[in-house]
């Protein structure tokens, strides 16, 4: 077992979220740590994907979302009004539940990233997008037409596109929210272990709702149930004994 | 992602191969503290058995890890629920291996009775097995772990011409019948060893063929 | 199939030059209405002044059309969508497009053009801009609408500011279907000014017959590129939901 790491990227302390009236996420209070996996399962509806956009303050763009409750980003407050949101997402990623190459050619998606930190330099940029090619596992596959459009490109090659497109703006943090929900069962596995390898220079966190996924690439858990954290643990842990009944009939198929 | 299980439970067999070798040395280092009578490399064999019970329990763990995570099918279904065994049988060797070692001990207080000459033989039997079991598992070779139970039955065979030599000893010489009981309850042990040995050569053969012979007739040919 | 897109701009360019420039042309073949009383010379004149006019909607059109742009982008991207002002104004909005243009067109001319005499540049800009606005506005709307939110999201979530998402996705994304909006707007206008003639020919019957003929020649050029151009905004338009079909955001 790989040792380890205690170092809490994100800490989240009692942290509340409404949408308009409707309250979605209830009292929730967890550490993520640096270098490891942390996935969050449940049934849909549950707050999952919410729970994560508070995370890169997507949720900013939703004018009903208000929340209350602290979220410290390596020690410091992720919404405060000094932080502008377009800051905090250049530093935390994101790769959402479908595909969504932007119409630019396979080089200039993932330069995009790279640009968006302001790099310029076009030789570069170059290594910059054939590194994140690389570490998205499609370099071999697309080194030949760079050129060309995305569409050439199938379901599980885009979203690897947009994992690499995410690491070139060169994250510490990185969100995957369902990203295999779109994908065939033998792109599931590559996309898998894409994320094992990353997970040594990246936070990861995965949101799903297979609950077979999440134990095969977390190492940290969490079981959210109507926006209720109700078990949050090690992976091992929540798979083999879970504390919570309601975890226990989620994780065997009983609940959602 | 199948990699990753499959590099996983490549370190599991590491792991029980480490675990398989401890148990090894435990035996022929019992064995030999009975021969020579010596204590010290007994107490070492005793002290040893803490380290094998660590392992054990890791094992175990990762075991259940994996087939929490990944919930196995087909040859790595097979594979876990087979090194769960081999390690629980491993452990029990190693315990009596500490039985012997203990019986080493007690055997000390007594005078030396006429050497068993059948012990260093059928000793050399037995970790040959255990030698070959775990050949078996690294090289996936079901022959070699269904030809286990007829050389276990070979030792029984030694087991029970032993246990008939001490019975008449004792008859012969009351006097050494604590001696000889201590003689019989190692011999035992021993007998116990190539039990286990056999098991281990079960479970290999299931993980190879998926076919369970655990209660099969053995073939005559070697059992007489 | 994103190649095509240029295609269609292109040709819808050289058919709105095109359009302008005969407009520009019958505007020489009018011939002064003279004659009459005073009250049918003066709607008469207010006539050959409008269509004299029209080549001078072009500047107008284009900067009403920027302002329906930059309203409409305000609504959808700065104001929040349940906000009292955004439903308010959204609402007139809709008010103001559902109303048939051919009441803009006579408005105009009985409230501002007739009692002032004249055509001027103030004048020409509200009828031309409460004739396009709000359709330009309310189609620019829909056209943002629907860019994918996921895009927008992607964008965002790589650390991309506002103005950036709108200037580098949700416009360009929205293009076509905006532009497809501007081009119907614009044959509206056209329409609106061929109906307006039929109209008000037709109540002057008394009027000399050369100037009839004028009036109905230019009444057909003026449906006839309205015709044109709103059939190529719905091959535009087309054109969008194609890609929307094949799932290239």
């Amino acid at each position: 077992m790989r040792q380890l790491s205690n170092i809490s990227t994100l800490h989240i302390s009692d942290l509340n979220v409404w949408y308009g009236k409707r309250q979605i996420l209830k009292n929730l209070t967890f550490d993520v740590l640096a270098n490891q996996v942390t996935a969050f399962i449940g049934p849909s509806n549950s707050g999952k994907t919410t729970l994560v956009r508070c995370l890169n303050r997507l949720n900013d763009l939703n004018t009903e979302f208000r929340h209350t409750g602290e979220i410290l980003f390596n020690g410091k407050n992720l919404y405060s009004p000094k932080r502008k949101a377009s800051e905090i997402t250049k530093q935390i990623g994101m790769v959402f539940h479908k595909p969504i190459p932007f119409r630019k050619s396979i080089y200039d998606n993932v330069a995009y990233g790279a640009r968006m930190r302001g790099m310029k330099h076009t030789a570069k940029l170059y290594d910059v997008v054939e590194e994140c090619l690389r570490k998205a596992q499609l370099w071999t596959e697309v080194c030949d037409n760079l050129k060309s459009s995305p569409d050439i490109l199938s379901n599980g090659q885009q979203q690897r596109l947009c994992v690499a497109r995410a690491l070139a703006g060169n994250p510490e943090v990185l969100i995957f929210d369902e990203p295999c929900e779109q994908l065939d069962a033998a792109e599931t596995p590559k996309f898998e272990a894409i994320v094992q390898t990353l997970k040594n220079q990246y936070t990861l966190i995965f949101v799903t709702n297979k609950r077979r996924q999440a134990a095969r690439v977390s190492d940290v858990a969490g079981f959210l149930f109507c926006g209720e954290l109700v078990e949050f643990g090690q992976t091992e842990q929540i798979f083999t004994n879970p504390k919570d009944k309601r975890t226990e009939d989620y994780v065997t198929g009983r609940l959602g | 992602m199948q990699h990753y299980l499959e590099s996983e439970l490549k370190a599991l067999q590491h792991q029980l191969l480490k675990m398989g070798g401890i148990a090894e040395n435990m035996l022929r280092d019992a064995v030999q503290s009975v021969l020579n009578r010596d204590e010290g490399l007994a107490r070492r064999v005793i002290a040893i058995d803490d380290t094998v019970d660590k392992l054990e329990n890791e094992i175990e763990a990762k075991c259940i890890q994996l087939i929490a995570r990944h919930q196995p099918v087909a040859f790595e279904l097979r594979y876990l629920t087979m090194a769960m065994k081999v390690n629980r049988n491993i452990e029990r060797l190693a315990d009596k291996c500490v039985s012997i070692a203990r019986r080493s001990i007690e055997l000390l207080e007594y005078p030396p009775i006429q050497p068993f000459v059948d012990l260093p033989s059928v000793t050399l039997i037995i970790q040959e097995m255990v030698k070959d079991a775990l050949d078996a598992l690294v090289n996936r070779n079901a022959e070699l772990a269904r030809e286990l139970r007829e050389r276990d039955s070979k030792v029984n065979t030694i087991y029970e011409q032993m246990v008939r030599e001490l019975c008449s000893l004792m008859a012969e010489q009351p006097q050494l019948i604590q001696s000889g009981i201590s003689h019989l309850l190692l011999f035992r042990h021993l007998e116990r060893v190539g039990d286990l040995t056999a098991n281990i050569g079960e479970e290999v053969y299931y993980l190879v063929e998926g076919e369970v012979i655990r209660h099969s007739e053995i073939p005559n040919s070697l059992s007489e | 199939m994103n190649r095509s897109d240029p295609i269609f701009h292109i040709i819808a360019l050289i058919i709105l030059v095109l359009v302008f420039f005969l407009i520009w042309n019958f505007t020489n073949l009018i011939p002064d209405a003279k004659g009459g009383n005073t009250a049918d010379r003066a709607v008469q004149d207010t006539l050959s002044i409008i269509y004299g006019h029209l080549y001078k909607m072009i500047p107008i059109c284009c900067v009403v059309i920027l302002l329906s742009l930059a309203v409409a982008f305000f609504l959808e991207e700065w104001l929040p969508h349940k906000s009292l002002q955004y439903r308010i104004i959204e609402r007139i909005i809709a008010i103001l497009a559902s109303i048939p243009s051919l009441i803009y067109g006579l408005l105009g001319i009985y409230l501002l053009v007739v009692p002032a005499d004249k055509v001027s540049y103030y004048q020409l800009t509200i009828i031309v801009s409460l004739l396009v606005m709000p359709y330009t506005i309310q189609s620019t709307q829909k056209a943002i609408q629907g860019v994918d939110i996921s895009v927008r999201e992607a964008v965002y979530a790589l650390g991309a500011n506002r103005w950036k998402v709108i200037t580098g996705h949700v416009f360009p994304h929205a293009f076509p279907m905006i532009s497809g909006g501007i081009l119907t707007a614009i044959s509206r206008v056209l329409a609106t000014a061929a109906l307006i003639i039929v109209v008000c020919d037709w109540k002057i019957p008394e009027s000399n017959s050369t100037s009839s003929f004028g009036f109905s020649s230019s009444v057909v050029v003026l449906l006839l590129s309205a015709l044109s151009l709103s059939v190529l905004s719905s091959l535009v338009a087309k054109n969008v939901n194609h890609i929307n079909l094949n799932g290239i955001v």
